[in-house]
């Protein structure tokens, strides 16, 4: 027979879950990745970050333009992903190459964006036809509407769940709060220095 | 512009082999690289610095990520290659010296280190009605707002767990990995002690307690910066634990030319590890400029009988490194005297024997009891595979036998010769002439022994099982019999030896199940290896200290092991190895008494000139004042 979970157990199974998943990048400090969990009331559950990264110039030399996209996929997200234990039911990242992390994630991603006020219901031309982009607006707390880009179609369920989270938190102020928590990490902590590779 | 320095004679080969080595290493990574011309360029030297080059027309077509860059830089400067011209000019450097200063030059990007926490999740506690539960949001947890975010909001508690002594739940091993309860006791008392000294019996996992240690009081950031310093044979055994043990410490092996070991003591680790040797050329540079100043918050000295001599350049060096804890390490760390105890513990624990108490055995043996820890096997792993000694005494052949009273005959009548000159050393000479020759006369390459272990390993044909010889002439015996075990496949693990070269034999003596035979130098491989994948141990020929010996046969009987473990110490009949062997046997007893259970592994040979020169019946020289204790320590090879 297995043992009931404890009541504690039991309220964190039932809590739902939103990451929040970024990399910030300081000229002095280098490369940070840093990925908040909060529960549908913006309430931090758990937060990781990588110690900064600082490539040298012959790693920045050798992979040129897809050093970004590798160290915030490959050497950043993808650990910080396997680090958490709190599992979200959506993940969101703020910048188009952290997409790719879509194959990686236990839930589906989006790339969230602020709509652009010329052109809000344009696709960008960045993505191709294989990526979606939902424009999604928010509920009672009247956040400014967002646009999530997505790789194929968004389920009713999925959407659902994203405009209940929206109504309750702004998904664009939890970013700010890592690059703030970050930065001050950076400064208060010396073992947050950054690592000149 | 970009002038290109021929360098002369031997310095043109090592800039070719380094240049080589860089081209392939460049070609070797998972990025394709067009690269039709390559080179590495001198710059003049006043600017002390080498450019690395890839000349104009050169695409890389492909990056990591699987993305076309279109071009890349006609000339490449790169900053970070601070290797001195000089380095390169060196032709007398080593392969293994090339090695460090690519390694240093390529280094990947590694997956980056991670860290965080879980957040509290609320109380729960009982109340008449039942449990009752106070979540997140009951407890009003403030929600950060904007620029005034704190960000211990976000990562309070703590960005790392508390040290504790209970580690369920809060310090996550590996997978795979856990510590037996006995090695938690060793954590335990680690943690207690800021000076301290682990005695397990070899093969009991000292340096894990050790790193389970070091982990917890990093991530309790108690220390920041923690030093190791090990014998050569085990620097690479320590990382490869470290990063099984630790995975989220950074570590730094401090190794190379001593132009980038500096570079290395300032690079920001948490544990650096470092040899003996090589801390000894850096503590100690004759040049007060270039000496490194080391203080860290933990030192770890492992086999720590390394420092049991004062008058040790190695003494002196460790004792200019600043440490507000420190822990040794050892398996025997009482080899020869009880000096040697007393003087370690000068470093572990500074002031704790007054200079009157130093010769007193008992006394400091009660002082050291609440710095020490000390488990044998026989107590903590009771379902260890056993390990059987067997003395296996043989008839030397006719030719080796002729042979031998020959040079035993003539060496004594040299000896007698000298008169009141004859010296230990002289002694000694001899008895190593001897010992070699029982082990196997050269000209005919008779060898009882060698006979044994052919004996033996062909028994073990069937089984498959592996066997270990230990010898301490590699040159004058393992190298000989090497060729005639070549059905069996023999590798050999010598002090000549590159770190590198050390590495691939173990791991295809691991790994390959042909390879049946490790002929190993008892002063390089004695220490710190694991061998566990074999399971016979032979003794060839044997050293004065039978603790010496009991270290290097437990490389096969420690945790790991599988099999019954069995050893045989290979002695020849009406020899000197035979009247040494009745000397220390007789010698053993003598010292249980005196120092009991701290020194049972730590046997000591005790030989005095009178019974050294006893051996070949003469008698000591009258003009020596007062006995002496022979130090002898084996051979470097």
């Amino acid at each position: 027979m297995s043992k009931r979970p404890s009541s504690i157990r039991r309220f964190l199974l039932g809590t739902k879950a939103a990451g929040f998943l970024t990399l910030h990048e300081t000229e002095k400090a280098g490369y940070t990745g840093s990925f908040l969990i909060t529960d549908f009331k913006g309430i931090p559950i758990e937060f990781r970050c990588t110690h900064p990264l600082k490539p040298d110039a012959v790693q920045r030399s050798l992979y040129g333009e897809a050093l970004l996209s590798y160290i915030g996929v490959e050497i950043c997200g993808k650990p910080l992903i396997n680090a958490v234990k709190k599992k979200p039911k959506l993940l969101f990242v703020d910048k188009p190459f952290l997409l790719k992390l879509d194959e990686h994630a236990p839930c589906p991603t989006f790339l969230v964006q602020e709509i652009e006020e010329d052109d809000a219901s344009a696709k960008p031309e960045r993505f191709d036809a294989t990526y979606h982009v939902e424009v999604i607006e928010s509920g009672y707390n009247g956040f400014q509407p967002i646009e999530l880009v997505t790789k194929g179609e968004v389920k009713q369920k999925t959407r659902e769940l994203i405009e209940q989270l929206y109504s309750e938190v702004n998904i664009l102020e939890s970013f700010e709060r890592m690059k703030n928590a970050v930065g001050s990490l950076n400064q208060i902590t010396s073992r947050f220095k950054s690592v000149e590779r | 512009m970009i002038a290109s320095l021929r360098p002369r004679g031997g310095a043109r080969s090592r800039l070719a082999r380094v240049s080589t080595k860089l081209k392939n290493r460049l070609l070797h990574r998972e990025v394709t690289v067009d690269i039709d011309a390559y080179e590495v360029l001198f710059l003049p030297s006043q600017t002390r610095r080498i450019r690395f080059a890839i000349k104009g027309d050169v695409e890389i077509t492909r990056n990591l990520a699987n993305i076309p860059i279109p071009r890349i830089y006609e000339y490449a400067e790169v900053d970070a290659l601070a290797f001195e011209q000089q380095n390169l000019r060196e032709p007398g450097k080593e392969e293994e010296d090339d090695d460090a200063l690519i390694d240093n030059f390529f280094e990947e990007l590694k997956t980056a280190v991670v860290e965080g926490c879980v957040f509290k999740e609320g109380y729960s506690f009982p109340t008449k009605e039942g449990r009752f539960t106070l979540n997140r949001h009951t407890l009003g947890v403030k929600r950060p707002q904007g620029d005034d975010i704190n960000p211990f909001y976000l990562i309070l508690p703590s960005l790392y767990p508390e040290s504790t002594f209970n580690f369920q739940g809060l310090l996550d091993f590996p997978a795979g990995k856990n510590l037996f309860p006995f090695q938690r006791d060793g954590v335990t008392f680690l943690l207690e002690q800021e000076n301290a000294l682990l005695a397990d019996e070899m093969g009991l996992g000292k340096s894990i307690q050790a790193i389970t240690a070091v982990r917890l009081l990093i991530r309790a950031k108690a220390i920041e910066k923690c030093l190791v310093i090990c014998p050569k044979s085990v620097l690479t055994d320590w990382r490869s634990k470290f990063e099984e043990w630790a995975p989220e410490l950074r570590i730094t092996k401090i190794q190379g030319p001593a132009s980038s070991r500096r570079g290395l003591w300032a690079r920001k680790s948490q544990v650096y590890l470092v040899t003996y040797d090589t801390l000894k050329e850096d503590v100690l540079n004759i040049d007060e400029e270039k000496a490194v100043q080391l203080s860290f918050d933990l030192v770890i000295l492992d086999e720590v009988q390394r420092i049991k001599n004062k008058s040790t350049q190695t003494f002196r060096a460790i004792n200019k490194v600043g440490g507000r804890i420190r822990w040794g390490l050892s398996g025997t760390p009482l080899e020869n005297r009880v000096e040697d105890l007393t003087t370690i513990f000068s470093y572990l624990k500074p002031g704790l024997f007054r200079a009157y108490e130093v010769g007193n055995p008992l006394y400091v043996k009660s002082a050291i009891t609440p710095f020490t820890l000390r488990r044998t096997k026989n107590a903590v792993l009771k379902d260890l595979p056993t390990k059987t000694h067997d003395k296996v005494l043989l008839e030397l052949g006719a030719r080796q036998q002729a042979v031998y009273n020959m040079a035993e005959r003539t060496g004594v009548i040299a000896l007698k010769e000298k008169g009141k000159t004859v010296t230990v050393t002289h002694v000694m000479a001899l008895v190593s002439k001897l010992k070699q020759i029982c082990n196997i006369e050269t000209a005919s390459g008779e060898s009882c022994k060698l006979e044994y272990v052919m004996d033996v390993l062909q028994n073990l044909d069937e089984t498959g099982e592996k066997m270990v010889i230990f010898s301490q002439y590699p040159e004058k015996t393992l190298r000989l019999i090497k060729p005639r075990l070549q059905r069996f496949k023999p590798l050999i693990y010598q002090g000549s030896l590159t770190s590198k070269q050390r590495e691939e034999v173990l791991k295809t003596f691991n790994e390959d199940e042909d390879m049946r035979v490790l002929l190993i130098s008892l002063k390089a491989g004695g220490l710190g290896l694991t061998l566990t994948v074999a399971n016979y141990v032979v003794h060839f020929d044997s050293w004065w200290n039978p603790a010496t010996m009991s270290q290097a046969e437990d490389r096969t009987h420690r945790i790991g092991q599988t099999k019954n473990v069995f050893v045989a110490s290979l002695i020849t009949q009406g020899t000197v190895e035979e009247r040494i062997q009745r000397i220390l046997e007789e010698k053993r007893e003598l010292f249980n008494e005196v120092v009991g259970e701290i020194s049972d592994e730590g046997l000591t040979r005790l030989l005095n000139e009178k019974e050294l020169f006893g051996l070949f019946g003469l008698q000591r020289a009258k003009n020596r004042s007062k006995s002496q204790d022979i130090s002898v320590s084996p051979r470097q090879n």
